[in-house]
Order: structure tokens, then sequence, then C-alpha cells
């Protein structure tokens, strides 16, 4: 009797422990740490932009055009004289706030159309999913560059853009969590009772597949912030004078060979971030539980 | 098998439907008038409304939309994406023609990037736990990290405008390939090398590696004889999906270096608001990319007989 009580014991745990992100464990990972670490610098170089700025990042001053880094211009100035680092700076407002936009906006109606395809199954499962594959036929980045590009370049383009590109991750991540959870005995259990299967997902399966959506957001923040500063590079993105990390590196090219700095610390912001973020995306999917043990209760 | 082969032939050719739709719809993503756009580009600013006039009839954009697409469908099943908007250029034509370049582009990378991953995902994995695993892997996440623009612009300052060793921009000799092979090659090594690791441990703690250790094989027969077969299995089929990624990143480092290949047509056709072009090249690329990730599921099928696709999904 009491063996048979520990075990169910057991498999509560295991129901409760599964997918759960084990922050005991994400504390240990020292990389993953040091990266949530940079994300917290970065969020205060983004909140605090104009009193860490030592100039103003839009001022130019054609007397100090192409300094190299110096004591009153730490990264230098740019090919208009203006302080590269102050617009280095300012350049985390508007990656952070790309990122976090398009992963916030992704990852939420990703997740509904990922619950509406699992959940229903059928028909709408399959037409959802043919768009799902629609939207991943085209390479990462092509369609994101056809849409911004023909938009027009700008802010708005820049994330209507990379959201209408990047939804279908989610989507298919928590429909295969649904379909697993589905069967399992606390939504049979739960369903039994005749509930609205709208109460089902909000209180049964949703928070069993969060932790998952989390972690590919974590992640996801970084391969946006990479596509942003892209587009800005080939000129369909952000424009200048916003100090954006990838316009002021297609600025910095034709000074490559005379004044390489131009293009070297905005570059090495943007590799600063996606580590941050990378970092500490990989900790926190390293940190998820293992899926339960299915064995438990027939051993 | 058949039964596999044939749902995931169906499955394409509705994606490939779909794709059609998508790259049709690309013309009105533009704001404004498309005839006028298309005037603007080809005519310069100062322009009549008979102008514009002609040229929408010309082009047929008078009719109404869904008539459009149905013809530019017409078309595309005789295999005629039309011509370009600005050069007047048959479209599949020019796609065609810098489509080499891209492919060479994709292959100098891939190996590349084999050649990279290959070793170090190995070690990393024989040595587990090390200093050696650990370097690796953060190497690798950084590689991840880095955006290919810049390390292609990084590459070119050190190796071309410092050392003078290679040239900066240009296609034709093999020293021209160095360049934006190794940067489109190293950061593809960073995710493949994290996969064969992955790969390799997993295979490694499998019951009949545990068997041919035991029945005295040294670890190097074991490594290469026994784990390395099955273990890359994995790996070499995610190289075949990275042709996505290939083609992706192509878009950024044939910018860079000024590579005459799709990706490059692809981001000058845009600017030039040439939509005809735009939508040739996002349809062509798309196709090659599904076709691609359809052979590559059928290999794996082939490859792995472990395999057995009667689940859906």
């Amino acid at each position: 009797m009491t063996d048979m009580i520990e075990k169910i014991e057991i498999a509560k745990k295991a129901c409760l422990a599964e997918k759960r992100l084990n922050l005991g464990k994400f504390g240990k990972n020292r990389l993953a740490v040091s990266g949530l670490l940079l994300i917290a610098v970065l969020c205060v170089f983004a909140l605090f932009a104009p009193e860490i700025a030592p100039h103003d990042p839009f001022s130019q001053r054609l007397d100090s055009r192409l300094l190299s880094p110096s004591s009153e211009y730490p990264f230098g100035t740019d090919e208009l004289g203006r302080c590269i680092f102050s617009r280095v700076i300012y350049g985390t407002r508007i990656s952070l706030g790309i990122g976090i936009l398009v992963v916030a906006a992704t990852s939420v109606t990703g997740t509904a159309i990922g619950l509406l395809s699992g959940y229903r199954g059928g028909l709408l499962d399959e037409a959802i999913m043919r768009g799902v594959d629609i939207v991943m036929a085209f390479p990462n980045i092509i369609l994101a560059l056809v849409i911004a590009g023909l938009l027009g370049p700008g802010f708005s383009s820049v994330v209507l853009a990379l959201a209408l590109t990047h939804w279908p991750a989610y989507a298919r991540l928590v429909r295969g969590q649904v379909l697993s959870l589905r069967k399992r005995a606390f939504v049979e259990a739960a369903r039994a009772l005749r509930p609205s299967s709208f109460y089902i997902m909000r209180k049964h399966i949703l928070p069993n597949c969060i932790e998952p959506v989390i972690v590919l957001g974590t992640l996801e923040i970084a391969h946006v912030i990479i596509f942003a500063s892209a587009l800005s590079f080939l000129g369909l993105g952000i424009q200048p004078p916003v100090p954006e990390w990838g316009s002021m590196l297609k600025a910095g090219v034709p000074y490559l060979r005379t004044a390489p700095h131009l293009t070297f610390f905005p570059g090495l912001m943007i590799i600063f971030t996606v580590f941050a973020f990378n970092f500490a995306g990989d900790g926190l999917r390293e940190s998820l539980g293992q899926p339960a043990n299915q064995e438990v209760l027939a051993g | 098998m058949w039964e596999y082969i044939a749902k995931r032939l169906a499955m394409v050719s509705v994606v490939i439907a779909g794709v059609t739709l998508v790259a049709f719809s690309a013309m009105y993503l533009a704001p404004g008038d498309p005839a006028e756009v298309i005037a603007l580009a080809r005519y310069g600013e100062d322009l009549s409304a008979s102008q514009v006039e002609t040229l929408r009839e010309a082009e047929g954009l008078d009719a109404p939309v869904h008539v459009q697409y149905l013809i530019w469908l017409g078309h595309l099943l005789r295999l005629d994406l039309g011509k370009s908007l600005v050069t007047s250029e048959d479209v599949l034509t020019e796609i065609l023609q810098k489509l080499p370049a891209t492919a060479e582009l994709a292959v100098a990378s891939l190996l590349i990037s084999l050649m990279i991953a290959l070793p170090a995902g190995v070690l990393s994995a024989l040595r587990k736990n090390t200093l050696l695993d650990s370097g690796c892997m953060f190497v690798s996440l950084l590689g991840v990290s880095i955006p290919n623009f810049w390390l292609g612009l990084l590459l070119i300052w050190f190796f071309a405008l410092t050392l003078h060793m290679f040239p900066s921009f240009g296609y034709g000799s093999l020293k021209h390939f160095v360049l934006p092979a190794l940067t489109l090659g190293t950061s593809l090594a960073a995710v493949t090398a994290r996969l064969t690791r992955a790969s390799l441990l997993e295979v490694m703690g499998q019951e009949y590696i545990v068997a041919a250790r035991a029945r005295g094989f040294d670890e190097r027969t074991v490594l290469f004889r026994h784990a390395l077969k099955n273990a890359l299995l994995p790996v070499v089929t995610f190289a075949g999906m990275q042709f996505g990624y290939l083609l992706g990143g192509a878009v950024v480092v044939e910018t860079i270096f000024s590579w005459p290949g799709i990706g490059k047509l692809l981001v000058d056709s845009i600017f030039a608001m040439d939509f005809s072009m735009v939508q040739g090249c996002v349809f062509f690329i798309a196709v090659l990319f599904s076709l691609s990730s359809l052979v590559v599921d059928l290999l794996y099928a082939v490859l792995d007989p472990r395999i057995r696709y009667d689940r859906h999904d």
C-alpha cells in the first residue's frame, strides 16, 4: 500500500516536473547567468542612454570626422563627426526594442495558433500547419527581406516583416506540446466535468507548454536582433541617421581601410547582445526538465 | 514507404501552391500603385499620366488582382517567370545565369563548415566536460552570435585590405572564393559542431557500443567503425537542410563581396522595385529550398532503415 502511494507521488512529481524550468540548475550554469547579467547591462544602456552617452548621438561636428578612439570619444567618431560610443549606446534602444516587440508579438500569436491547431485538430489543424509550412518554405531571411524592402524601410516595416516570418516556430512547438498533453490523464480527467475547451486550454494545457515557449523566445530575440541589423545593413531596414547598429556598419564600409573602427564597434555591440541572449536561452534550455518518465506507474 | 513518399509529395505541392501566392503578392506589398512604382523606376521622376496608363495596359496591371494572379500562374506552369520590369531580360534566364555562382559558394561553404565542425564536434564529444569541450562549445556559441556581415567585413579588412592576401570582392578565380566561403562556412560550422557533439554522445551511450568494447575493439575502431557511422547520419541530413540557411546567408554575403549570385540579384531587384524579378527570385528560392528538404527527407528514410513513417508528422 505505501509502495503504491509512493509511486503515485513520484508520478505526480514527474507530471509537475515535466518541461519545468529548473532555476536552481540554471543558477549553477555560469555562462547562462553571465548571459542574464549582460542582458541586464543592455537594459541599463537602453533605459539610461541619455545619462550614459557622453555626446548627442545626432550632433555632427565636421571638424572632428573619422577620429580614432580617444578619451573624448571612446569609440571614435564617424564620417559625420558623430560620437560612435553614444550612437552605439542609443542603438541598444532600437535593437532591444525590435527584438522584444517582435518576440512578444510572435510568441503570443504563435502560441495561440498552436494551441488552436493542436487542440481542435482536424481540418483546421491541417490548414494551419500547411500555412506554417508555406512560411517556412522561405529560407530564414528571404521573406523578411522582401517584405521589409517592398514596404519601404523603417522601424515599423522591420517589425512587421520579422513578426510575419517568425510566428511559425512557436505554432509548431506549441502544437507538438498540445498533441502530447491532450492525451494525458490529467487533461482527460479535467474534461470529465465538461468545461469549455477554452477553459481546458487555459487552465491545463497552456501552463504546461509555456516554458518551452520562454526558452524559444529568448533564443529568438537573438535571431531577431541579428536579422533586423542584417536588414538595416543591406539598406532595407532602419535608415540613417537613426543610430541602428546594422546601418552604422553599412555607413562604415567605405571607410573600412582608413577607419575600421566605424564598422568594428557597432558589430561588437551586436555580438555582445546576441551572445547574451544566446547564452541565457541556452542555459534555460538546458535547465528545462526532462520529459516525465511515463513508466513510473507501470513499473 | 511509398505511402510516405506520396504524402510528402502532396504536401510539397500544397506548399508550392502557397508559395506562388506569397511570391505573387510581393508586388502589392509596396505602397502605392504598382504601375506608378514601375513607371517611376523605369522612366525616372518626370513622367506623365499617359506613360503610367500605357505601362499599366502593357504589363496587364489593369486586370483585377485575382485575374493577374491566374495569368501569372498560367505563365509559371509554362516555366515562364516573365520579363524584368527594369531591364526587360527574361527572369528565368537571369536567375539560371546567377545560379551557378550561388551554388558554388554554397558547396564551398558547406565543405568548409564540415571541415571545421566534424573534428571539433567529435573531439568535444570524446573529451566531454573537459576544458577542450567547453572551449569548443563556447567558440561555437560565439560563432552563432557573430552576424555574418560583420565577420565578412572583418575578414575583408584583415585579409584583403591589411595583408593583401585575397581579393575583397568579385568572382572568378579560386582566390575569390576564400573570404565569402569562410564567412558563410564558419557560421554554419558553429551549429554543425554542436549537432555532431550531441549526436555522437547519444550514439556512444548505446548498448551496441558497449558490446563492441566488450568484444575487445580498441577505442579507435569503436569510434570509426561503429559509432561515427550512425552519429554522422543526422549531421549529413542536417547539412542538406542547411541549404536553406546558405541561400538566406548568401543574400548578405553575396552583397558584401559583390558575388554575382541569386541573393545579390534579389537584393538589387528589391532596390530597383523590379517586381517580376523579385517574384521570380522568391519563388525560385522557395521551390529550391522545398525540393531540397524533400530530397533530404527521402534520403533519410532510405539511409536509416529504423525510421518508419506510419505516424502522421
